[in-house]
C-alpha cells in the first residue's frame, strides 16, 4: 500500500482546452555530458563533420515527422515542422557553430552551448512576447542536435510510450507533439512554454488539453500519480480527492457533450427562419483541411485554391502529384461536390522570376487565366489532373479573373483538349461543370452574356471590390477605400445575382466578406443562396442563418439600395443585421 | 553587381511570424544575391536606440533573409516598415518576389 498524498495544485498557463483525467506519464530532461573538454586542432575538421552529421539526423528525423503529419486535417503541425527544418539550416545557428568549433577547437556540444547562449541573449532583448518566445523552437531544434550528438535518441515516440497517460513533461517540442494524437494521450503539461508557443498551436490543432509554463510539474508530480489537467484553467491538481474528482469527471462530461452537440449541429442543413436553404461552402487552402470541413458542415467546397502545388518550389508540379491532391479533397467530400480553382497567379511567382519581364502592374498584368492560356502546356497537365480527379466524386472547375465570353470559350476549349486526350489513353472523364469567377468588373457587367454559357458564379468580392473602386488594399494611403457596402458593390452583386436568376445558374459569394454575419441579411436580400468561407466560421454562419428570414432580408436590401454612401450603406446594413437574435442556447461559438 | 533596395510597409496582420518568416526565407533562398532586410522604424530613426547606429537616415540592423532566426528576432509585426537590399545578378528579381510576398500578406488575409 502506498501512502496517499494530499491533493495539490499546480498552476500553470492554459495551453488547450479540454479536461484530462488519468495517470501521470513523467519524463525529465536528460543530463547530456556537462562537457567543456577541448579538442587537438588536427581533430577539428572531424568534430565540424560529427557535427554534421547530428544536424543531418536532426533533419531526417523531422522531415520523417513532417510526413506523418501530412494526413492531419490542419495545416498548422506542418507548416511548424518546417520552421524547424529551416531553422537547421540557418547560418546563425549551424555555421556559427561550425566556425566556433575550428577557431576555439573545443567540442561541437559546447560549441552548439555557446551559440545558444549568444542566439537566447539576442531574443532577451527582444520586447514582444510573441518573437521573443521564438527562441524556444531555436532551443527545442538544439536540443535535437544535441540528443543526435550524444547518440541518445529515442527508440519509441513519446506517444507510444504515454499511451494512455497525461504527460508530465519538461520541455514537449512541437515535433513530438505532432505525433500525439486524441484519445491515445490524455493531454499533457510541461515546465516550460508559453502562451505563442508552437507546441500550445500544435496542441490546439489537435484538440488535446494542455497545461504549460507550469515551471515545477516534473520536479512535483511523480511518475502514476493521479492528475486533472483543465486547459482552459491552466491548472493541474495532483492526487486528488475524491469531491474534487468527482467535480471534474461532472466538468468533462459538460465540457464533451458540448462539443459533441456543436458539431452535431453543424452536420444539419443550413435553413433560413422561414425555411429557404442557403448552401454553406468552405474555402479551402490545402488538401488536408477537407476533413475539417467536413467536421464543420460543409456544403461543399466553394473554392480550392490550387497555388500551394505551384507555390514554394523550382520545378513544376505533376500531372500524377496535382491528380493525387485533388483526389484528396475529392474522396474526403465524400460526394459532396469539390470546386477547384484553376491556377490564379502569374508567372511572376513561378518557378525563375528571371525568366518573365517584370511588369509595371501585376494586378492588370499577365496573370491567372490569362497566363494559363499563354502556357497551354502547363493549363492542360492541370485540366487532365483536375479531369482525372472527377472519377472520386463531383467536380466543378472554376476559372479566375474571367473577363467575357472569350476567354470562358477558349478554357472550355481546353477543357475539351484536355478530354480528349485522356480519351485517346482510354480514359473516360465524367461530365464537370465549368464556372467563372466574377470578380473583373467588366464580367459582372455581362454577366447575362456568361450567365448563358458558364454553369456557375463564383463572386470574388475581395478582388471585385478593389477593382471596381480601383484601390489596392495593401496600399494603406487608399485603403480606408476598400469597402464592401460601396453602392457601387451593391448594384453589381444585383446585377449578377439578377442575371445568375433568369439563366437559373447558381451564384456563390467566396469573399471575405461572406463570412461576415453583419452582410448576411442584405446578401439574402439581393438573392444569394450560397456562400463559401473558412471553415471554421461555417457552424457560426449556420446560427445566424436560422435566425434570419428571407421576407425581412429583401426589405433590407431593397432599402440598402436607395443609399447614397458606403458609410450609410453600413451603417443601416450592421444595424439591421443586429436585430436579428441568432440562437445562444451554444455559448461561445 | 547590381544592387537593389526597396522600403515596404508590413501589413499582414501576424506580422513577420513564424509562418510568415518561413515563406519569406524559403523565397529569398532561390536567388543567388546576397539580401538582406531591416527593420526601419520610425522610433528608430528618430532616438537612434540600437546601439551602433551610424547618423544616416537609414539606421538599422540588417540580417541576412535568408536566416529564419534573423528574419524572427527582426520582431517584424504589423506596421513595421523594412528596407529589403539585394547585392548580385539576380537582385532585381529577387526584391520583386520578396517583395510581392509582403504587399500579398503571404496570402494570409
Amino acid at each position: 500500500m502506498t501512502r496517499r498524498k494530499s491533493q495539490r495544485v499546480i498552476t500553470g498557463i492554459p495551453g488547450s482546452p479540454g479536461i484530462a483525467i488519468g495517470t501521470a506519464y513523467v519524463e525529465r530532461p536528460i543530463d547530456i555530458d556537462p562537457l567543456t573538454r577541448s579538442i587537438a586542432p588536427e581533430d577539428a575538421e572531424a568534430e565540424v563533420g560529427r557535427f554534421q552529421a547530428a544536424v543531418d539526423a536532426s533533419k531526417r528525423q523531422l522531415e520523417v515527422i513532417r510526413d506523418r503529419v501530412a494526413d492531419l486535417h490542419v495545416p498548422e503541425p506542418r507548416l511548424i515542422l518546417d520552421t524547424h527544418l529551416l531553422i537547421l539550416e540557418d547560418e546563425m545557428l549551424i555555421g556559427e557553430t561550425a566556425s566556433t568549433i575550428r577557431r576555439e577547437t573545443i567540442a561541437a556540444e559546447v560549441a552548439l552551448r555557446a551559440t545558444m547562449d549568444k542566439v537566447r541573449a539576442a531574443f532577451e532583448s527582444i520586447t514582444d512576447d510573441y518573437f521573443r518566445e521564438r527562441v524556444n523552437d531555436v532551443d527545442q531544434v538544439a536540443e535535437r542536435i544535441l540528443r543526435n550528438l550524444s547518440g541518445h535518441v529515442d527508440g519509441a515516440s513519446l506517444a507510444e510510450r504515454a499511451q494512455g497517460h497525461v504527460i508530465v513533461h519538461h520541455d514537449l517540442t512541437p515535433a513530438d507533439t505532432a505525433l500525439l494524437r486524441r484519445g491515445m494521450v490524455m493531454g499533457f503539461v510541461t515546465d516550460t512554454g508559453g502562451k505563442t508557443s508552437h507546441t500550445v498551436i500544435m496542441a490546439r490543432s489537435l484538440e488535446i488539453p494542455a497545461v504549460v509554463g507550469a515551471t515545477s510539474a516534473t520536479a512535483d508530480i511523480d511518475e502514476g500519480a493521479m492528475v486533472i489537467l483543465d486547459g482552459a484553467a491552466g491548472v493541474v491538481i495532483v492526487d486528488p480527492d475524491e469531491s474534487t474528482l468527482e467535480d471534474y469527471r461532472r466538468r468533462k462530461a459538460v465540457f464533451e457533450e458540448r462539443e459533441r452537440r456543436l458539431r452535431a449541429g453543424a452536420q444539419k442543413p443550413a435553413f433560413t427562419r422561414d425555411g429557404v436553404r442557403v448552401h454553406l461552402h468552405a474555402n479551402l487552402e490545402l488538401p488536408q483541411e477537407a476533413e475539417l470541413a467536413v467536421a464543420c458542415g460543409a456544403d461543399g467546397i466553394g473554392m480550392f485554391r490550387t497555388e500551394f502545388l505551384f507555390m514554394n518550389r523550382r520545378d513544376l508540379p505533376t500531372e500524377d502529384e496535382q491528380y493525387a491532391a485533388y483526389r484528396t479533397v475529392v474522396e474526403a467530400m465524400g460526394g459532396r461536390p469539390a470546386t477547384i480553382r484553376t491556377l490564379d497567379i502569374g508567372g511572376d511567382k513561378l518557378l525563375s522570376p528571371a525568366d518573365r519581364p517584370s511588369e509595371a502592374n501585376p494586378a492588370l498584368g499577365l496573370r491567372a487565366i490569362r497566363y494559363c492560356l499563354k502556357e497551354p502546356a502547363l493549363f492542360r497537365t492541370q485540366l487532365r489532373a483536375i479531369l482525372r480527379a472527377a472519377q472520386h466524386g463531383p467536380v466543378r472547375i472554376l476559372v479566375p479573373l474571367v473577363s467575357g465570353v472569350e476567354e470562358l470559350r477558349l478554357t472550355k476549349a481546353e477543357i475539351e483538349t484536355a478530354r480528349q486526350s485522356l480519351a485517346a489513353e482510354g480514359f473516360t472523364a465524367p461530365a464537370v461543370e465549368v464556372g467563372v469567377m466574377i470578380e473583373v468588373p467588366g464580367a459582372a457587367l455581362v454577366a447575362d452574356l456568361l450567365a448563358r454559357e458558364a454553369d456557375f458564379f463564383s463572386l470574388g468580392t475581395n478582388d471585385l471590390i478593389q477593382y471596381s473602386l480601383a484601390i489596392d488594399r495593401g496600399n494603406e494611403e487608399v485603403a480606408y477605400l476598400y469597402e464592401p457596402m460601396h453602392p457601387a458593390m451593391l448594384r453589381l452583386l444585383k446585377m449578377v445575382l439578377d442575371a445568375a436568376a433568369v439563366a437559373g445558374r447558381r451564384v456563390n459569394l467566396c469573399g471575405e466578406m461572406g463570412g461576415e454575419a453583419q452582410y448576411l441579411p442584405v446578401l439574402l436580400g439581393l438573392g444569394l443562396r450560397e456562400i463559401s468561407m473558412h471553415a471554421a466560421q461555417i457552424p457560426r454562419m449556420k446560427r445566424w442563418l436560422s435566425a434570419i428570414d428571407i421576407d425581412t432580408s429583401k426589405k433590407i436590401a431593397a432599402k440598402a439600395l436607395t443609399l447614397a454612401t458606403a458609410k450609410e450603406v453600413r451603417d443601416y446594413v450592421s444595424s439591421a443585421a443586429a436585430s436579428f437574435e441568432p440562437p445562444t442556447t451554444l455559448d461561445g461559438i | 553587381m547590381p544592387h537593389v533596395e526597396r522600403t515596404l510597409k508590413i501589413t499582414n496582420k501576424l506580422g513577420l511570424h513564424a509562418r510568415a518568416a518561413a515563406k519569406l526565407v524559403q523565397m529569398a533562398a532561390r536567388f543567388k544575391s546576397e539580401l538582406k532586410i531591416a527593420r526601419i522604424d520610425s522610433r528608430q530613426g528618430a532616438g537612434g536606440e540600437a546601439p551602433g547606429n551610424k547618423s544616416s537616415g537609414a539606421q538599422a540592423t540588417d540580417v541576412n533573409a535568408k536566416s529564419i532566426m534573423g528574419v524572427l528576432m527582426l520582431a517584424a509585426g504589423m506596421g513595421t516598415t523594412v528596407r529589403l537590399q539585394a547585392e548580385g545578378d539576380d537582385a532585381e528579381e529577387a526584391i520583386a518576389a520578396l517583395a510581392g510576398l509582403i504587399e500579398g500578406k503571404f496570402g494570409e488575409e
